[in-house]
């Protein structure tokens, strides 16, 4: 079985001044949310996707989805963790529980706020977790990164042809997630503190292929991000 | 739902933009699986309509020749993966005028985005089921075109039908010899062209003629203008000249300019002159039903492929335009964005 993680559990800082979190905001005439289930939806590979929502907003969550239509995909709303790696294993136990997994099973994971997910993406995520086991989606940079630890001192300045800026989806056979969680419990790994999953794929020494992201593929942060994301959706005169 | 549309914001330049889709419940959600460049579309990509014309109707996505599978049907009697292809045709219904005709229609890339996008989003009728998930019923759309013509003509034709004269050799001058050979096995089929190599893939008509060494005395019942563009008043000049008395002379070749048509010699014969442009729904049925049944028809459909190039990133776009113009028939892009 093929699953997706939607995952929307990040409250973060208000936007423009509104107390919902931002995946319920509206971009068109949606929430955010409901653009990025939408690419879901139609993905004839996906079987069951799980949306991940901080507690407080789950039934609201529920609520949303089910009065804009799941276009008869399977849709489950769970409680989400303090931080991304954490919702991703919740997730990871959610389906071990209720589904069990085998070998083939595939989570594709994504920020609900990122609506412009293509199919392409997420089919290329699929494909490559199928033969690797994990993936994750990036796009080359356009600026130099560089390295400081205090945000005062340059350290290093990284080569840019080997720089990418890390996207979603990002993929995982489950049960090799599954395996990297069980280590990094017995290392003692703080979850909440994790944001990378990516990181403790690699400490456990697995290989994570990469699959280009678009530009386009923007994750919708602030108020300037959302007023962005809403232009790039309006026609203008001719 | 977010689309992703790739418009010709001017020559030669295709951007991508984002638009949201309303789903109505009667509509089909479809993702294009093979898209065939027209020449109507090349004159759009190449800037060769009027000044006037290209700024009123860009930016526009083009191609109006594709084949998709569906992503979503609401109502449920399309399962997410059926072949189909999608009429471009938006037809305004009105008794007593073929909607292809009507002024009211619209028809995609033509006025409105055409299907270079990631999520073509229509009525429920606006696509045809398909037999299979071939690339050939690329076709269909121009295989439609040509049916319609034939309609056209086989309610006009008051005289015999033993020898037919196309000119043009391009794919729409290939269809439309492919489509008279399959309505017309016993007649003369000639095809009339500027360019050996393409005049040689015409293995299915009786005689393949240079336009500027025609044998003296051969002469047609009815004929068929395709070549289009300046190409179109030397043809009709010929054809003209060609024809027998009271014959059909139909007019698929789109031509840019205004051409010059010897009106006496049209009424001293007594010709009809027929034109024929775009299909609607009823055409798009036939060609499917066409290409899906008669294997013959469908195996030379399929060698009207010239090239197929892998859509996956946007500038893939541009090369299927640009690779076009060096083919001599059809050039297909294969829809992985």
């Amino acid at each position: 079985m093929i699953y997706a993680a939607v995952l929307a559990a990040g409250l973060g800082v208000r936007m423009h001044r509104q107390d919902l979190p931002k995946p319920f905001l509206a971009l068109g005439n949606k929430p955010i949310i409901i653009h990025t289930l939408e690419q879901f939806y139609v993905n004839k590979q996906i079987g069951h996707i799980i949306v991940v929502t901080a507690d407080t907003w789950r039934t609201y969550a529920e609520d949303t989805i089910s009065r804009y239509g799941t276009m008869g995909k399977k849709v489950t709303v769970i409680r989400g963790g303090e931080s991304k790696t954490e919702s991703i294993k919740l997730v990871a136990e959610y389906i071990n529980e209720k589904f069990g997994v085998s070998g083939k099973d595939i989570l594709v994971t994504h920020d609900a706020i990122r609506p412009f997910v293509t199919q392409r993406m997420i089919d290329e995520n699929i494909d490559a977790a199928l033969k690797f086991g994990a993936v994750s989606t990036v796009m080359t940079t356009n600026d130099t990164i560089v390295v400081s630890a205090d945000g005062i001192k340059m350290r290093e300045v990284p080569r840019k042809l080997q720089m990418f800026a890390e996207q979603t989806p990002q993929t995982f056979n489950l049960e090799k997630l599954n395996e990297v969680f069980s280590g990094a419990e017995k290392e003692n790994v703080k979850f909440g503190e994790e944001t990378a999953i990516a990181r403790l794929f690699l400490r456990f020494g697995h290989e994570i292929r990469l699959v280009r992201g678009e530009y386009s593929n923007m994750k919708i942060i602030n108020p300037y991000d959302l007023e962005v994301a809403n232009a790039l959706l309006v026609e203008r005169e001719k | 739902m977010i689309n992703r549309i790739y418009r010709l914001m001017d020559t030669k330049r295709i951007d991508m933009i984002q638009r949201e889709i309303m789903l109505g419940s009667d509509m089909i959600l479809a993702s294009p699986r093979y898209v065939s460049v027209c020449a109507a579309d090349q004159r759009y990509y190449q800037g060769k309509r009027k000044r006037e014309i290209m700024r009123r109707k860009l930016p526009m996505a083009l191609i109006h020749e594709a084949t998709a599978a569906v992503m979503h049907d609401s109502s449920g009697l399309l399962l997410q993966g059926t072949a189909v292809v999608p009429i471009p045709l938006l037809p305004n219904k009105r008794a007593n005028v073929k909607p292809n005709y009507d002024e009211q229609s619209e028809f995609r890339s033509s006025g409105r985005d055409g299907f270079l996008c990631d999520y073509i989003a229509m009525p429920r009728d606006g696509f045809v089921p398909v037999y299979d998930d071939s690339v050939v019923y690329v076709f269909s759309e121009l295989v439609s075109v040509v049916l319609n013509a034939f309609e056209a003509f086989e309610q006009s034709c008051i005289t015999g039908c033993d020898s037919f004269g196309v000119w043009g050799d391009g794919s729409v001058g290939y269809v439309v010899c492919l489509i008279l050979r399959c309505f017309y096995p016993d007649a003369k089929i000639y095809i009339f062209g500027k360019t050996a190599r393409k005049l040689h893939r015409f293995s299915f008509t009786d005689a393949a003629f240079f336009i500027d060494s025609i044998p003296d005395g051969l002469r047609i019942d009815h004929a068929f203008e395709c070549a289009g563009g300046v190409g179109s008043e030397s043809a009709l000049r010929q054809i003209l000249g060609m024809i027998n008395p009271q014959g059909c002379v139909n007019l698929l070749g789109v031509s840019e300019e205004e051409i010059c048509v010897n009106t006496r010699t049209v009424l001293d014969k007594g010709l009809k002159l027929l034109g024929s442009s775009r299909s609607s729904a009823d055409d798009f049925y036939k060609a499917v039903s066409l290409i899906g049944e008669n294997v013959v028809c469908r195996r030379y459909l399929e060698t009207l492929i010239s090239e197929v190039i892998d859509i996956r990133v946007e500038s893939d776009i541009t090369k299927l335009f640009e690779n076009d113009l060096l083919n001599d028939f059809k050039t297909i892009g294969r829809w992985l964005l």
